[in-house]
């Protein structure tokens, strides 16, 4: 049982969220981003050749060419192979943990797993990220040595949701108390996504 | 850390932002300024204050703000007061580095997704509140300045400032002064009209200011002083007074609390004179510390060479204290004449003064403590100030924003040929710039912001039972 709904990024690019339910206990959620767009790669390469052109019309020298072909190719392989993130999967299952899937447009996988001792709360936080100030969901992490301390904070479907990578932030001891001092008022107002699977849905209510 | 907020029964009528209903509009207020809580001091508990009273008037209210330390981001101080934390470079003192480009982009893009109406910068001092009257102007919002000090016209900084003021002022839609003279100050320093400036006193929370005699020890005389120990404050006439005084009165104690580049001087005087039995240094003190440095005393001594509106001398008179104060700016309209002993900004006037009280205090004419702090209690409140200041809010939010080009020519024919030229030309760079930013993030794609604020606000506790109860009734029917 699957179902499809459409919704648009902060970055205002259309993406798509799938809700798969396994069983009673594990659930799906896929974003899908957009495709990689013919335009804006024809726009690119032909931006890189014009100035190959340019810089050959000036220095005559042929190796300008073919360090721009060599350009080319190696930007687009590096662009599919580690940038671009065609899809971002969360598996939840309910009494293990947190599978958290991000699939290149090369078709490279990168997994990381969360178990469920270690998950402290997922919230939806505020903050300032480049120029803009921005809602994002993420899982805080427990701190194995102080029962009430995050020890990291994970951001989920950061690129499909802002088009770009929010760090994964570790928390240095300096910063854990006003850290928790923010929590304890997360606690008592972001709309908590309660543990259990069943109430993962509110993931979508990010635009 | 942040004081109490106000208590007492919110006051209905206004429609909450984004409701329909009777009575005025609400209105989204974002208060700017560099200097924020956790940053002390008298604009920053004004700020502060005056938010939590609109927030119970039922208006939305935020408060934009620089990073202080490792405090970035986004926080919520009591009622849903929300402050934003921007991670722009503080230059000095406290105040950020301007280039009127470069805070556009996040100020415009809180502006959009708050839905915010009015723009209210705070003090001359902070570059930041002028970056955003200078973007709100742009983007067509309304804007209100508040002034929070006075100063002179002769040296070359003053020249500089007032010219910079006249330039952030000059097509500003209201100016709110704390009182008569800085109002004069500020309508002579900006060339403003006199009819867009009002005079609204600032205010002090009566509840943390209470009167304690059993706290004084009478056996002696103590003068209290607090205040930043900088020139701006006097400092140099005290080093004069406490010798003086100290020789007169062998009963007499001074109780100095504060901190600042002239700490040298009175730590000098007392080493000279001999005085580290009766002249205490309290150093820094925190907000909430004041009071408590304030009941032990039973004169309050305020040397200020200049001042606006002096909060300190409420403060005191509200703990039950006789205040002898310099007659400089606006300390003559804060309090009636039978609670303030006035004087000549010099040693021989001063001490009279203070000799005059001690006279006083020694007769037993002073009126107790109790009959000082009910009388003060009435003069300022932030309820009233919050009144006065949404009366401000609901006349500018009917006034026109002027468009562009008369923007431009109020600036040419207001400023000077040159300056005028120079702020018209960054005016429009600077639109050039909003209109490159709404083609790069439309403001239809900027998330709207939850509204948290107020007692309707949607983050209490109320929305979090509903919001669970609907979740679990859904999933009982799926």
């Amino acid at each position: 049982m699957a179902e499809q709904r459409r919704f648009l990024s902060a970055a205002g690019v259309p993406i798509a969220l799938r809700r798969r339910q396994h069983s009673a206990s594990c659930r799906e959620l896929a974003v899908r981003g957009p495709r990689l767009q013919l335009r804006s790669l024809s726009a690119v390469t032909s931006a890189v050749w014009l100035a190959a052109y340019g810089l050959f019309a000036l220095s005559e020298n042929s190796m300008v060419l073919s360090a721009a072909i060599f350009i080319t190719l190696i930007g687009l392989i590096i662009y599919l192979h580690f940038v671009k993130i065609d899809q971002e999967s969360l598996l939840v299952i309910g009494s293990l943990g947190i599978q958290v899937t991000s699939s290149y447009a090369s078709g490279k996988e990168s997994t990381t797993f969360i178990e469920m001792a270690q998950v402290k709360d997922v919230v939806i936080n505020e903050a300032i990220h480049m120029q803009k100030v921005i809602y994002y969901l993420c899982i805080l992490l427990q701190d194995p040595e102080d029962p009430q301390g995050v020890s990291e904070v994970v951001p989920l479907f950061q690129f499909c949701f802002h088009g770009n990578n929010l760090s994964t932030g570790r928390v240095d001891s300096s910063r854990k108390e006003e850290l928790q001092a923010t929590i304890g008022l997360l606690d008592r107002s972001v709309q908590k996504l309660s543990r259990d699977p069943g109430a993962e849905e509110d993931s979508s209510s990010i635009k | 850390m942040a004081p109490g907020s106000a208590q007492g029964a919110p006051a209905a009528g206004r429609s909450g932002p984004g409701m329909q209903g009777g009575g005025p509009a609400a209105h989204i207020v974002c208060m700017v300024s560099d200097f924020f809580y956790p940053n002390m001091g008298g604009v920053e508990s004004h700020v502060y204050q005056l938010s939590q009273c609109l927030i119970e008037r039922g208006h939305k209210v935020l408060v934009v703000t620089h990073a202080y330390g490792h405090r970035k981001g986004v926080r919520y101080l009591s009622s849903g007061l929300k402050v934003y934390y921007l991670p722009l470079k503080v230059m000095y003192n406290q105040s950020t580095a301007t280039t009127l480009f470069h805070s556009l982009p996040l100020l415009r893009y809180i502006f959009v997704r708050e839905r915010v109406t009015i723009v209210h910068a705070h003090s001359s001092f902070s570059a930041m509140a002028h970056d955003a009257l200078f973007h709100a102007k742009t983007m067509g919002l309304r804007t209100v300045f508040t002034d929070h000090s006075l100063f002179g016209f002769a040296d070359v900084s003053s020249v500089l400032t007032n010219k910079l003021l006249t330039v952030s002022l000059c097509d500003t839609n209201h100016i709110i002064c704390v009182s008569y003279t800085s109002k004069e100050n500020t309508v002579l320093r900006a060339a403003l009209d006199p009819r867009i400036v009002s005079v609204i006193p600032n205010a002090v929370d009566p509840t943390d200011f209470t009167p304690d005699p059993s706290r004084r020890d009478d056996s002696t005389i103590t003068i209290v002083v607090v205040s930043r120990l900088v020139y701006r404050k006097g400092i140099d006439l005290l080093s004069g007074i406490i010798p003086e005084l100290c020789q007169k009165y062998p009963e007499l104690h001074f109780l100095v609390g504060g901190e600042g580049p002239k700490r040298i001087i009175l730590e000098e005087v007392r080493e000279r004179y001999q005085l580290h039995d009766r002249v205490r240094l309290l150093g820094g003190l925190e907000h909430q510390d004041v009071r408590n440095v304030l009941v032990q005393g039973h004169i309050f001594l305020n040397t200020s060479l200049t001042e606006a509106f002096c909060m300190a001398i409420v403060e005191a008179a509200s703990c039950g204290l006789q205040v002898v104060s310099t007659r400089v700016g606006g300390i003559p309209e804060v309090l009636p004449e039978n609670l303030i002993i006035l004087c000549e900004p010099s040693v021989k006037s001063l001490c009279d003064g203070l000799e005059k009280a001690i006279a006083q205090l020694r007769s037993g004419t002073l009126p107790s403590p109790e009959t000082v702090h009910k009388e003060v209690k009435t003069f300022y409140t932030w309820r009233n100030v919050a009144e006065r200041t949404e009366k401000v809010y609901d006349r500018v939010a009917d006034e026109v924003v002027l468009p562009m080009k008369e923007r431009l020519d109020r600036l040419m024919a207001h400023c000077g040929p040159v300056t005028g030229c120079i702020f018209a030309f960054f005016a429009v760079l600077n639109f050039l710039l909003l209109v490159f930013l709404r083609w790069m993030t439309p403001d239809s794609i900027i998330d709207v912001a939850i509204d948290a604020t107020g007692p309707k606000g949607a983050w209490t506790k109320q929305y979090f039972l509903g919001k669970k109860r609907r979740a679990k009734e859904e999933l009982a029917d799926s």
